[in-house]
C-alpha cells in the first residue's frame, strides 16, 4: 500500500498519467464524426473520464498521506 | 413566460445574498487574519472557468458539432495531472513575490519589465474585453427569452436591463473586490461569492439535465437510441462537414489545456486567491469531478432539443428553452440564475484583474514618466474603480455595438488562442532559467501579432468590419499571407493554423532572444528564485551575525516616503508599521543590514500587492532605502550564501570555482603576507635587540674605557707607592706587612676587573693558531694558584687532534672557569663546615661528536634554575664582590672561536661548564660543534 502511495505521489507518476490522459482522450476519436462512433464514444469519454478523476482522488490522498508522514518525521527528528 | 420584474427581483436577489455571503466571509477573514476558505470552496471557485459561453454554448456546439464540445473540459481535466508541480509552484511564486496579476507575473519574472507587463496587460485586455461582451449577451438574451414572448415587443424592464445590470456588476464587484488596495490582493468574500455562484450554476444545469434526460425522455438509454433513429440528416451533414475534426478536437484539447492556467481570471482564482497549497490537491479532483457532472447532460439536452424538433439554430438557449417549453418556470428561473452566475462571475473576475493590471502596467508607469500626473498615485483605490468600470463598460458597449457579429460568437476559442500565447513565457519562465526579458518581449510580441493576424482579424472580416479580400486575396493581393491560410497551409483549419503558426513564432522568438540576449544579474536572480521556487533555499532571516548599525527611524522615513507616492499618509505610516512588524524588527533602535533586507523584501511585497512588482521594484531601487556600504554589506551576506543556492550543476559549478578560487587566492596571499609581517617583525626585534646591545655595549665600552684609564693611573701610583714603602721601610712590623700586601692584592684585583670589562666591551681581534689543547691547558693550571684542601682533578684525553684558539684569549676562558669554580667550593666548604665535605675540581678535556671539549666542573654550591639561566648575561652576579662579567667574557670569547659554551648545574650538588671548539680537520673547519649531541641541552 505504501508503495503504491509512494507512486502516485511522485512528480514523475503524475507526467506519466498526464501523457496517458493525453492518449487516452485523443487517438480513438479520429474516427469519431460519424453517428454510431459518437454513440459509443460518448460512453468511452465519460468512462474514461471517470477513470482519470479516480487517479487523481487516488493521487490527492497519496499527496496528503505523503506529506503528513512527511510532517511527521520532521516533527520527530 | 416569466414576469420581468419577479425574474428581476429573483436576480436582484439572489445578488444581494451573495453579497451578504462575500461581506461575512470578509468580515470573519478580517477577525480571524487569514482567508476562511477552505479547500472544497477553492475548488469550486475554479469554475469560473464555466462561463455563460460553456453553460449555454455547449449545448449548442454540441448540436453543430457533436462532441466537440468536450475537449474544452478534457484538456483541463488532463492538464490538472501536473498541478502539484506546476501550479503549486506558480502559487508559492506568487506568495513570495506577492503577484497580483497574470502581467505581473510575467513582468516579474523578466527583471520587473514594465514593458513586458504592459504587454502582457494588452494581450490581457484585448483577449478579456469581448468576452466580457459575450458574458453581456447571454444574459441579456436569456433574460428576454423567459421574460418576453417570441416577437413581442420587449418590456421596460429588458430594454433598461443593460444598464441596471453593468450597473450592480460594477457595484458588486468594487464593494467586494476592489474595496481596498488589498497588497494580498486575495478577496476572500468574492472567492466565496464565485463558490456560490459555481455551485448554483452546477446545481441548475445538472436540474435541466435530469428534467430533460429523465423527465422528457427516459434517460441515456432512450435518448442514445433515438439519436441513432431520428436524428435529422442535415445535423449528421453538419458534422460531417468539418473535415478537419481531429485537428479541431486536439486544437481545442491544448487551448483548453493552456487556458485554465493561463487565462487571467484562471490565473487570478487559481493561482492568486489561492492562499494554501494544500487546497490544489482537493481541487485535483474535486474541479475534474465538477466539470464532469456540468457536461454529463449536455449532450442529452442537445440531442433532446433536436429530437424534440427545435431548430439547431436555437441549441445555444435549449438548456434555459426547454424547461420553460415544458411549463417548468421556477427551472427555469433556477437555470437562469446558473446562467446569470456563470456571466458574472466571469465579468466580475476579469474585471477585477484586468483593472489591475491596467493600473498597475499602464497607468503607473505613465505616472511615473509624466510628471503632473503625479497626483494620481495617491488616488490609486480610485484609478483601479475607474479602470474597473471602463472595463464593464467596454465589454458592455461592445456588446450593444456587434452583439450579433461572427466575432463575439467566436470570441471563445479566440480568448483561448490568445491566453495560450502567455504560456511559453510562464512555462519557460519556471523551468528555465535562461529565458529572459528580451525573449519574453519578442515572443510575446511575435505570438500576439500572429493571433490577431490570423485569427481576431479574420473575425473582423467575417464580421463585416474589413474587406473579405484581405481572407481570399491576402494583403496587397499575397496570397502566401492570407491570414487563415498563412505560409499556404490549409489542411489545418483557421483556428489550428492560427495556434500553430503563434505557437512557432512565441516559442520561437522566446528561444531565439533568450539565447542571444544576456540575463541582467537581477535577472538571473530571479530566474533562480523562479526556476527553484519549490527547492528551500538559503534562509536569510537566520544570517544574525551581523553587526547592528542602521538606524531604523531614518529608514522608516524613507519606506514613508516611498508608500506615501501611493497612499495617504496614514495609511503610509499603518504599512510601514506593518512591514517593521512583519520583518521582526519592531522596537528596535538599530539593525543588521540582513534585517533591513527582510524590511526591504516585506516592502517590496507590500507595494508588489498594490501597485505590480514592475512598479514596486522601481520605486524602491529609486529611494535609496540602501546605501552605499548597506548595499555591500548585503551583496557580501549573498555571496555567503550563495553556496545554498540552488542553480543548474553548471553554473553552481562555475560559482563554487570562482568562490573556491577567490577564497583560496585570498587565504594564501593572507598566509603569505602573515608570514612576511612575521618573518620581517621577527628580524626587526632581533635588529632591535642587537641595536640595543651593541648600543649598551658600545655605551658601557666607552665608559668602560673612560673609567678604565682614570683608574689605572691612580692604581699605578698606589701600586707603585705600595712596592717603594715595602722596600723602603726599615724593619716592618708584621701588621705593617700585611697591610702592604692587602694593598698589592686589592690592587691586583681592580686591575682584574678592569681587564675583564675592556676585554668584555672592547674586545680585540682574535688571532687563531693551530696547536695542540693538552700541554697549553697544562700550562695553564700549573700557574695558577689553587687553594690548599680543594683537589684539582685533571682528566685529559688522550690524542685529541688540534684546533686554532687564541691562547691569550682562550687562558682567560679557563681562569675565569676555574676561579668560578674555585669560589663555588670555597662557598660550600664555609656553608658546611664541619661535614665531610671534601671540595674538588675537574679539569677535563675529550671529544665529543667531533668537537673539542673543555670541561670545567666543580662539586661546589651548584646554582638554582633560575640563576643558572641568567649565568651568561652580562653583569648578572651573585657574588658580593663579583663583576658579573665573568660568564659573559667565557661566552663571548668561546663564541669568537666558532665554539659554543653549555653550562649544566644542580644546587648543592655542582657545577659543570662545558667548552665545545671545532676540530681545524683540514685547516678551516668551523662545523657546528654542538650538532648531534642529544644528550646535551643548554641551560
Amino acid at each position: 500500500m505504501k508503495r503504491l502511495r509512494d507512486l502516485l505521489a511522485q512528480r514523475e507518476f503524475h507526467a506519466l498519467a498526464f501523457c496517458f490522459g493525453l492518449l487516452l482522450f485523443s487517438w480513438p476519436l479520429v474516427s469519431a464524426s460519424d453517428l454510431d462512433s459518437v454513440t459509443s464514444a460518448f460512453i468511452y469519454l465519460f468512462g474514461c473520464w471517470t477513470l482519470v478523476i479516480v487517479v487523481q482522488f487516488l493521487i490527492s490522498l497519496s499527496l496528503n498521506a505523503t506529506q503528513s508522514s512527511e510532517m511527521r518525521d520532521h516533527t520527530e527528528s | 413566460m416569466l414576469d420581468a420584474v419577479s425574474v428581476l427581483a429573483v436576480l436582484v436577489l439572489y445578488m444581494g445574498l451573495l453579497f451578504l455571503t462575500a461581506l461575512r466571509v470578509e468580515r470573519r477573514s478580517s477577525e480571524e487574519g487569514r482567508p476562511f476558505n477552505s479547500a472544497l470552496i477553492y475548488s469550486l471557485s475554479l469554475g469560473v472557468y464555466c462561463t455563460a459561453w460553456t453553460y449555454y454554448g455547449s449545448v449548442g456546439k454540441a448540436v453543430t458539432s457533436g462532441l466537440l464540445f468536450l475537449p474544452i473540459y478534457l484538456g483541463p481535466t488532463i492538464a490538472i495531472m501536473l498541478w502539484w508541480t506546476i501550479l503549486r509552484k506558480l502559487v508559492r511564486i506568487k506568495t513570495i513575490h506577492h503577484i497580483t496579476s497574470i502581467a505581473d507575473f510575467i513582468s516579474a519574472r523578466y527583471d520587473k519589465s514594465l514593458a513586458v507587463g504592459a504587454l502582457a496587460t494588452f494581450i490581457a485586455l484585448i483577449g478579456t474585453m469581448p468576452y466580457i461582451a459575450l458574458q453581456f449577451k447571454a444574459v441579456f438574451s436569456t433574460f428576454a427569452l423567459i421574460t418576453s414572448e417570441p416577437g413581442a415587443e420587449p418590456s421596460w424592464i429588458s430594454s433598461h436591463l443593460g444598464s441596471v445590470t453593468v450597473s450592480l456588476m460594477i457595484v458588486f464587484t468594487i464593494v467586494l473586490g476592489v474595496r481596498r488596495v488589498d497588497p494580498t490582493e486575495r478577496h476572500p468574500g468574492l472567492v466565496m461569492a464565485i463558490a456560490v455562484e459555481c455551485l448554483v450554476k452546477l446545481v441548475a444545469f445538472l436540474a435541466a439535465g435530469i428534467f430533460v434526460t429523465y423527465f422528457m425522455f427516459d434517460g441515456f438509454g432512450d435518448i442514445l437510441a433515438r439519436v441513432r433513429m431520428e436524428l435529422p440528416q442535415h445535423i449528421l451533414e453538419m458534422w460531417k462537414a468539418d473535415q478537419v475534426w481531429s485537428v479541431t478536437w486536439m486544437t481545442y484539447l491544448v487551448l483548453a489545456m493552456s487556458a485554465i492556467m493561463f487565462l487571467p481570471r484562471q490565473f487570478h482564482v487559481s493561482v492568486v486567491e489561492n492562499f494554501d497549497e494544500k487546497h490544489i490537491r482537493t481541487a485535483m479532483w474535486v474541479f475534474p469531478l465538477y466539470m464532469l457532472l456540468i457536461n454529463v447532460f449536455v449532450f442529452p439536452i442537445a440531442m433532446g432539443g433536436i429530437l424534440k424538433g427545435h431548430s439547431h439554430l436555437e441549441a445555444d438557449t435549449f438548456v434555459l428553452s426547454l424547461p420553460l417549453q415544458a411549463g417548468q418556470n421556477w427551472l427555469s428561473v433556477l437555470v437562469f440564475l446558473g446562467g446569470a452566475s456563470a456571466a458574472t462571475g466571469m465579468i466580475m473576475i476579469s474585471s477585477i484583474t484586468v483593472s489591475t493590471m491596467i493600473t498597475n502596467h499602464f497607468l503607473l508607469p505613465l505616472v511615473g514618466w509624466i510628471p503632473w500626473l503625479a497626483f494620481l498615485r495617491r488616488r490609486l483605490l480610485h484609478c483601479r474603480w475607474a479602470a474597473l468600470a471602463i472595463v464593464i463598460l467596454s465589454g458592455y458597449w461592445f456588446e450593444q455595438a456587434v452583439g450579433e457579429s461572427y466575432m463575439l460568437v467566436n470570441i471563445g476559442m479566440i480568448s483561448f488562442a490568445a491566453a495560450f500565447q502567455f504560456a511559453p513565457a510562464i512555462l519557460h519562465g519556471i523551468f528555465w532559467r535562461r529565458g529572459n526579458k528580451m525573449g519574453a518581449l519578442l515572443g510575446l510580441g511575435a505570438g500576439f501579432t500572429v493571433w490577431f493576424y490570423t485569427l481576431l482579424l479574420p473575425a473582423f472580416v467575417r464580421s463585416g468590419w474589413v474587406s473579405y479580400a484581405l481572407l481570399d486575396q491576402g494583403p496587397f493581393g499575397i496570397a502566401i499571407l492570407r491570414p487563415e491560410r498563412l505560409f499556404g497551409i490549409t489542411e489545418l483549419g483557421p483556428l489550428a493554423q492560427a495556434v500553430f503558426w503563434s505557437t512557432v513564432f512565441n516559442v520561437g522568438f522566446y528561444v531565439f532572444g533568450s539565447l542571444v540576449f544576456k540575463q541582467s544579474p537581477t535577472e538571473r536572480s530571479l530566474a533562480e528564485d523562479f526556476v527553484g521556487a519549490l527547492t528551500a533555499g538559503p534562509d536569510l532571516t537566520k544570517s544574525t551575525h551581523r553587526e547592528s548599525y542602521i538606524d531604523l527611524a531614518s529608514k522608516a522615513k524613507t519606506i514613508l516616503k516611498v508608500f506615501g507616492q501611493f497612499f495617504s499618509e496614514e495609511e503610509a505610516k499603518a504599512m510601514t508599521t506593518k512591514c517593521i512588524r512583519e520583518a521582526g524588527v519592531e522596537g528596535k533602535d538599530r539593525i543588521s543590514i540582513t534585517e533591513l533586507a527582510r524590511i526591504h523584501n516585506e516592502v517590496e511585497r507590500f507595494l508588489s500587492g498594490s501597485v505590480g512588482a514592475a512598479t514596486a521594484h522601481r520605486w524602491l531601487t529609486q529611494s535609496g532605502l540602501f546605501s552605499d556600504r548597506e548595499a555591500r554589506d548585503l551583496s557580501e551576506v549573498y555571496s555567503e550564501i550563495l553556496a545554498g543556492l540552488k542553480v543548474t550543476p553548471e553554473d553552481l559549478q562555475r560559482r563554487i570555482d570562482y568562490y573556491q578560487e577567490r577564497e583560496a587566492l585570498l587565504g594564501q596571499h593572507a598566509a603569505e603576507l602573515e608570514e612576511k609581517v612575521r618573518e620581517r617583525t621577527r628580524d626587526l626585534e632581533a635588529a632591535q635587540e642587537e641595536l640595543i646591545k651593541r648600543e649598551r655595549l658600545s655605551v658601557l665600552g666607552q665608559l668602560t674605557g673612560v673609567v678604565s684609564h682614570e683608574l689605572r693611573n691612580p692604581l699605578g701610583v698606589i701600586s707603585f707607592s705600595n712596592y717603594y714603602l715595602k722596600r723602603n721601610i726599615k724593619d716592618p712590623d708584621e701588621k705593617i706587612v700585611k697591610h702592604l700586601d692587602r694593598i698589592a692584592e686589592q690592587v691586583g684585583h681592580c686591575d682584574l676587573i678592569i681587564d675583564e670589562l675592556l676585554e668584555y666591551t672592547r674586545g680585540t681581534q682574535s688571532s687563531l693558531v693551530r696547536g695542540e689543547i693538552n700541554p697549553w691547558i697544562e700550562q695553564v693550571l700549573d700557574q695558577m694558584a689553587i687553594p690548599e684542601g680543594i683537589r684539582v682533578h685533571r682528566s685529559l684525553g688522550r690524542s685529541l687532534p688540534p684546533v686554532r684558539f687564541d691562547g691569550e684569549k682562550l687562558r682567560r676562558v679557563v681562569i675565569n672557569l676555574v676561579e668560578n669554580a674555585l669560589q663555588a667550593v670555597r662557598s660550600r666548604v664555609e656553608a658546611e663546615k664541619g661535614s665531610d665535605y671534601r671540595p674538588v675540581l675537574r679539569v677535563a678535556t675529550s671529544l665529543v661528536d667531533g668537537a673539542l671539549c673543555i670541561e670545567v666542573s666543580d662539586n661546589g654550591m651548584g646554582m638554582d634554575l633560575d640563576t643558572a639561566s641568567r649565568a651568561f648575561e652580562p653583569l648578572f652576579t651573585t657574588k658580593p664582590r663579583g663583576t658579573g662579567l665573568g660568564l659573559a667574557v667565557v661566552k663571548k670569547v668561546v663564541e669568537e672561536h666558532g665554539g659554543r659554551v653549555l653550562l649544566s648545574s644542580q644546587l648543592r650538588q655542582g657545577t659543570s661548564v662545558s667548552v665545545f671548539l671545532s676540530i681545524d680537520q683540514e685547516g678551516n673547519d668551523q662545523s657546528d660543534p654542538l650538532h648531534g649531541d642529544p644528550t646535551r641541552e643548554p641551560v
